[in-house]
């Protein structure tokens, strides 16, 4: 399921974009791009409020989400309870809430560890080539060949489940892409002319790497990432399908849809109101990328 | 010596479940101990004994049909070996036969043998053979068959899973075609229950072919012979015409592999299974009682649903702590909140179903945070700021390790887990499979889990030395009594029946006073039968138990 | 071209013996005991579940394990499972490979045969209410955890309504859940990814050119657009092969299909490492030999990709 969420940005025809640094007229053009695609400023709205529930939570949320009510058991929604309770009486919409704090530290967590070894990877075999490429680029060549599911699930089973692993975990294996696709831009960037003066007036390979060359190839990351995190969140809940998502009794959409299929006859509401709320979330992040995706090509007319 | 894990109301929706079945030597032992223990058809007084709710029409038997039932996980292979997970030993025990079996009375019933007679010392057994007998592969079944299974299982090189049951046998004879005699090296009551579980192969086909073939083509004398098989999928077993108590009514034997509970609950109300070895939970129990469609037997189970606690960990150990625990969770709302009043209170280490030696009069624990808190406190386990309690700079903090998906009782440690707050106690959640909490637990390495498992009941009592005797094999929480110790080892040697109940009765009093676990339910089982399978008994004891006898039963023609 | 594709194989062996490697030494500090699961709840010593281990040679140190795992590879024996001994660990694979490949098979074709008209078609009417609503629904598509669809279709197709039966592989009938299941969110994938790739070839220069030449509308998309986009796809529907058989665990536990991506979980859950191995092999052959294949139709499609 969400391995493909994942591996599709890998190759669109991104790679074309983005290659100038950004400047700041240049950020607004962009902004103005965006705006312009209505679905990714709503998709951006949401994310916004979802920010806000999340930083939020115990202002907003009607009860602590962990308070128990064993005589509420599977409660229909209600006047107290507006999703109703769950199988052991804890007040559905209040875990919702906190759940957006789960989504997004999983999603944007593993997203960023994702990004950093990836654009660490990339941009080190891109920029040295040889023999540091061949050894990184048969490393890239692996992770990717290995079925991403499978790698989750078995790194899950050697760390145990729990809300750091489970960014880790998802972090560790899904940056090949961001690899690829950096090692790619770097290698068409290496030889441009703003590269070649910095190494002339004698910075280092890092300074090169980091502050010349990663910088014009971040374009189409942010674009990836920003796909990638809808897709990371739905691989959360594929992780607590199976058993191995964040423990407990952290109220993580992913393990409240999973807890809530046992009850799918007779309480379906315990896993509606989180699998809707993981469909708002990733279709957001999703419009978000595609109006960014828009906004960074360069051959979009004004 | 007792074990059992879970009956189907409890669901271990592990990988691979332990047994919790006829097949475990410890479950048969427990279900002869409650032979004739139990009054039949107890009829209640809220045990909830027996049970059959049935809108049966009784017609006369029909050949023919599918009796189709299902597994919520694979049926990994075939052989006797095998037969551990319930899901595997349905369908072993329809292509083998045993001596002797266990029926669904905890009654022990002869198959292959005719007769059996134990020497004045309890040293020798000798068995008089059904003759007639053929394997599904045109084979005679003699003595020698016997005798060959018996010491496959004893010989060490095969490094057999049962090995264990006959660790006491010295020899195995086949004087004649028709006669076996066994010799133990000393007297073992328990010693016909281990023959009630042993399947017997054919001499020449298994030693030809070796196990691990066996286990993907069994031979048997059973009624029912394999068809075809997908260890994730469906096993189909076709009846066998010269079975030698007459071909089996079904033409085919099947059962379904279906993980989803979801899947399982919408088979059974679809038509599409006729009965499902492996339980739901607690409202879909109720739905499919109350549809009416269903012949329902509900047992109460042996099996004590329980945190087994670490009593060597440095807060655990504390008695205090475990019975201010006791008194924190309130296992009244489990039982008729979650559970929808199906399951009891578990007062003990023993079962309520175990009737003759269940020991009512014991310290019980009321749900009262406040005693539990004031025991706390008495204890100088202090308040720190974070609302966890702490005593001499150790925390009272303790990890519970969950079975993976385990959606049965996971609430159950959810909500103790905030029920224990209230009191300032810090429980952890984690998840692992059940291999790993069995050996941690054991092992004194891990703080806490969540699982059923027997503490008593061997050959006709409720002997729990290695459940509860120092160092025993399944001494999860590590309990180390000196008394108990002396009451088990006492008990399995005492012959008086009065004295001995009062032993048992001792041990359920000092086991609920020091609470090395917490005892939390005893569960209730259902199992379902389709009202179109005819030839059902009226009550049944233990419904895995029942499946031997599917043979016999029918299906209305639709 | 010749020196190209040998180096790619070599290549390709290196990734299948690091893949290997790695999942060995996984699974090695992954906890867990075949033993105990075999042996469940008989009763047995601490010295008799070692003299099982010693049997399965689990009390060798990994690299032992590894070498004696490796070389009887090398001489096509792929092992016996502990937990399910009896079935050879290639038949057991195979069969449950061709489970996982039939039901992704269909779903793919239905997928395909409905996403790439209307990716295509939403990027020629770009900014149109087919395009808002055709994206809309692909990106819920992708959205939507799979298994949430899966339970809900049993419920309402199987329970309420009685049509469909909630699993069986074996019937036509059994199939169709699945399959639909599957399909939905490889059509919203392909969907999208059609529709990116077509905007992008539709703003290249030759596009402009073949319609400054006044060409046919019609006749520039079918011509130029649609073969010129089909290249990113056919390169993602290489990559989703391999994917596609780890990605159904979930779909096929739902439907209790017995196929691969069960049999993968259930062996890791069970420690069943020869069946982890023998799982991960195939999956990472079958990646390395899709990528050179997607490669070489790359090459052949488009004559101006020239492979080095």
């Amino acid at each position: 399921m969400s391995s493909q969420a994942i591996s599709e940005p890998t190759v669109t025809t991104l790679e074309e974009m983005g290659k100038v640094p950004p400047t700041r007229s240049e950020r607004s053009r962009i902004w103005r791009r965006f705006v312009r695609y209505r679905p990714g400023l709503v998709g951006l709205t949401v994310i916004g409020l979802l920010v806000i529930l999340a930083i939020f939570a115990p202002l907003i949320a009607p009860y602590e989400p962990d308070a128990v009510d064993t005589s509420l058991r599977g409660a229909s929604p209600s006047a107290e309870h507006w999703l109703g309770n769950d199988d052991i009486g804890r007040d559905i919409l209040s875990r919702i809430i906190y759940g957006a704090r789960i989504a997004l530290i999983v999603g944007i967590g593993a997203t960023a560890i994702a990004v950093t070894i990836g654009v660490t990877v990339g941009a080190t075999a891109g920029y040295f080539g040889g023999r540091v490429d061949f050894m990184l680029s048969r490393l890239v060549d692996t992770l990717m060949s290995f079925p991403l599911l499978a790698l989750l699930l078995t790194l899950s089973a050697v760390f145990g489940p729990s809300l750091r692993n489970v960014v880790v975990v998802i972090g560790l294996t899904v940056w090949a892409s961001y690899a690829r696709l950096v090692r790619a831009e770097v290698l068409s960037l290496r030889e441009r002319d703003f590269i070649l003066a910095a190494r002339a007036s004698g910075a280092g390979d890092r300074r090169i790497i980091f502050r010349h060359i990663v910088p014009n190839a971040l374009g189409p990351v942010i674009v990836i990432a920003s796909l990638a995190i809808g897709g990371i969140i739905i691989l959360e809940s594929a992780l607590s399908f199976l058993g191995l998502g964040v423990s407990r009794p952290t109220a993580s959409w992913g393990t409240m849809l999973s807890d809530g299929r046992e009850f799918i006859r007779n309480y379906p509401h315990i896993a509606i109101a989180p699998g809707i709320a993981i469909t708002i979330t990733v279709l957001s992040f999703n419009l978000v990328g595609d109006g960014l995706r828009d906004a960074l090509d360069p051959r979009q007319k004004e | 010596m007792s074990r059992d894990v879970t009956h189907d109301a409890n669901r271990l929706n592990s990988l691979r479940e332990l047994r919790h079945t006829t097949s475990s030597r410890r479950e048969f032992v427990n279900r002869a101990a409650a032979l004739g223990l139990i009054p039949v058809l107890a009829g209640g007084a809220g045990l909830a004994g027996v049970t059959a709710a049935s809108a049966k029409q009784e017609s006369s038997p029909v050949q023919g049909g599918t009796f189709v039932t299902l597994g919520h996980q694979e049926v990994a292979g075939l052989s006797p070996e095998q037969g551990g997970p319930t899901v595997q030993w349905v369908p072993i025990s329809q292509i083998h036969n045993a001596l002797y079996q266990m029926n669904h009375n905890y009654e022990l019933v002869p198959v292959l043998a005719e007769s059996y007679e134990a020497s004045e010392d309890g040293l020798t057994y000798t068995f008089k053979l059904v003759s007639g007998v053929t394997f599904h592969n045109g084979d005679a079944f003699t003595s020698e068959d016997v005798k060959y299974t018996y010491e496959w299982i004893m010989d060490e090189a095969n490094a057999s899973t049962r090995s264990a049951d006959f660790q006491l046998v010295d020899t195995v004879e086949a004087p004649d075609e028709s006669t076996v005699v066994v010799t133990l090296t000393e007297p073992d009551v328990t010693f016909m229950v281990n023959v009630a579980q042993t399947f017997i192969y054919p001499s020449a086909y298994h030693a030809e072919v070796g196990e691990e073939e066996y286990s993907a083509n069994p031979v048997g004398t059973g009624p029912f012979m394999l068809e075809s098989w997908n260890a994730q999928q469906r096993t189909v077993l076709a009846a066998y015409d010269d079975h030698f108590r007459g071909r089996p009514n079904f033409d085919t034997f099947q059962v379904d592999i279906v993980p989803e509970a979801a899947g399982r609950l919408a088979a059974l109300e679809s038509g599409q299974a006729d009965n499902s070895i492996w339980a739901l939970n607690a409202e879909d129990n109720q739905l499919l009682v109350d549809s009416g469609d269903f012949t329902v037997y509900q047992t109460l189970n042996l099996a004590t649903n329980h945190f087994p606690l670490n009593n060597t960990h440095p807060v655990l150990s504390d008695k205090a702590v475990r019975k201010a625990m006791i008194h924190a969770i309130d296992r009244q709302a489990l039982v008729d909140d979650i559970f929808l009043g199906q399951p009891v209170i578990a007062t003990s280490n023993l079962s309520p179903a175990l009737e003759k030696y269940y020991n009512p009069d014991v310290t019980l624990y009321d749900f009262n945070p406040d005693t539990s808190r004031q025991i706390l406190d008495e204890a100088g386990w202090v308040e720190g700021d974070d609302g966890i309690r702490e005593k001499d700079g150790q925390k009272l903090s303790f990890t519970c390790v969950t079975i993976t998906g385990d959606t049965q009782r996971r609430p159950e440690a959810e909500l103790a887990q905030q029920w224990l707050k209230d009191v300032g106690m810090d429980m952890q959640l984690q998840e692992a499979t059940v291999d790993i909490i069995l050996d941690a637990m054991t092992a004194g390495e891990m703080d806490m889990s969540l699982f059923n498992w027997t503490y008593g009941g061997s050959g006709g009592d409720p002997d729990a030395r290695d459940t509860l005797g120092t160092g025993g094999a399944n001494n999860f929480s590590n309990f180390s009594n000196e008394r108990v110790d002396e009451l088990l080892a006492a008990g399995v040697r005492e012959q008086d029946e009065e004295t001995r109940i009062e032993m048992y009765k001792e041990i359920q009093a000092i086991v609920a006073e020091e609470v090395p676990f917490i005892f939390l339910l005893v569960f209730t089982g259902f199992s379902f039968y389709a009202n179109s399978v005819q030839g059902l008994p009226d009550s049944v004891l233990s419904s895995d138990n029942l499946y031997p006898f599917t043979y016999q039963f029918w299906k209305e023609e639709a | 071209m010749l020196t190209y594709l040998i180096q790619r194989l070599l290549q390709g062996v290196i990734v299948i013996f690091l893949v290997s490697l790695l999942t060995f030494i996984v699974m090695q500090l992954a906890p867990g005991d075949p033993v105990r699961l075999l042996v469940g709840e008989a009763y047995v010593t601490p010295e008799q579940l070692d003299a099982i281990r010693d049997k399965w040679g689990l009390n060798d140190p990994w690299y032992i394990q590894y070498w004696t795992w490796i070389t009887n590879l090398a001489q096509g024996d792929l092992g016996t499972s502990i937990i399910r001994q009896g079935v050879p660990i290639s038949d057991m694979v195979r069969e449950a490979a061709g489970m996982t490949l039939r039901l992704n098979i269909l779903s793919f074709v239905i997928a395909t045969c409905i996403a790439i008209p209307v990716g295509v078609t939403a990027a020629i009417k770009r900014y149109s209410w087919f395009d808002y609503g055709s994206m809309l629904g692909s990106t819920l598509g992708v959205a939507v955890p799979n298994y949430w669809i899966g339970l809900m279709a049993i419920v309402i197709f199987s329970v309420q309504l009685g049509w469909l039966p909630p699993y069986g592989a074996d019937s036509l009938k059994g199939y169709i859940l699945p399959v639909i299941v599957l399909a939905i969110e490889e059509m919203a994938a392909l969907a999208r990814l059609t529709r990116g790739a077509t905007i992008e070839v539709m703003s290249q220069d030759f596009v402009t050119t073949a319609r400054a030449k006044g060409l046919a509308p019609k006749l520039v998309i079918v011509r130029h657009v649609v073969r010129n986009a089909l290249l990113p796809v056919i390169t993602i529907i290489g990559y989703r092969i391999a994917f596609i058989l780890s990605g159904t665990i979930v779909v096929e536990t739902v439907f209790a299909w017995p196929g691969l991506g069960r049999l993968f979980y259930n062996s890791i859950q069970s420690h069943d490492f020869q069946v982890v191995q023998a799982i991960v092999i195939l999956l990472t052959v079958i990646v390395v030999v899709m990528n050179i294949l997607t490669d070489l139709t790359y090459a052949f499609i488009d004559p101006r990709v020239r492979v080095r």
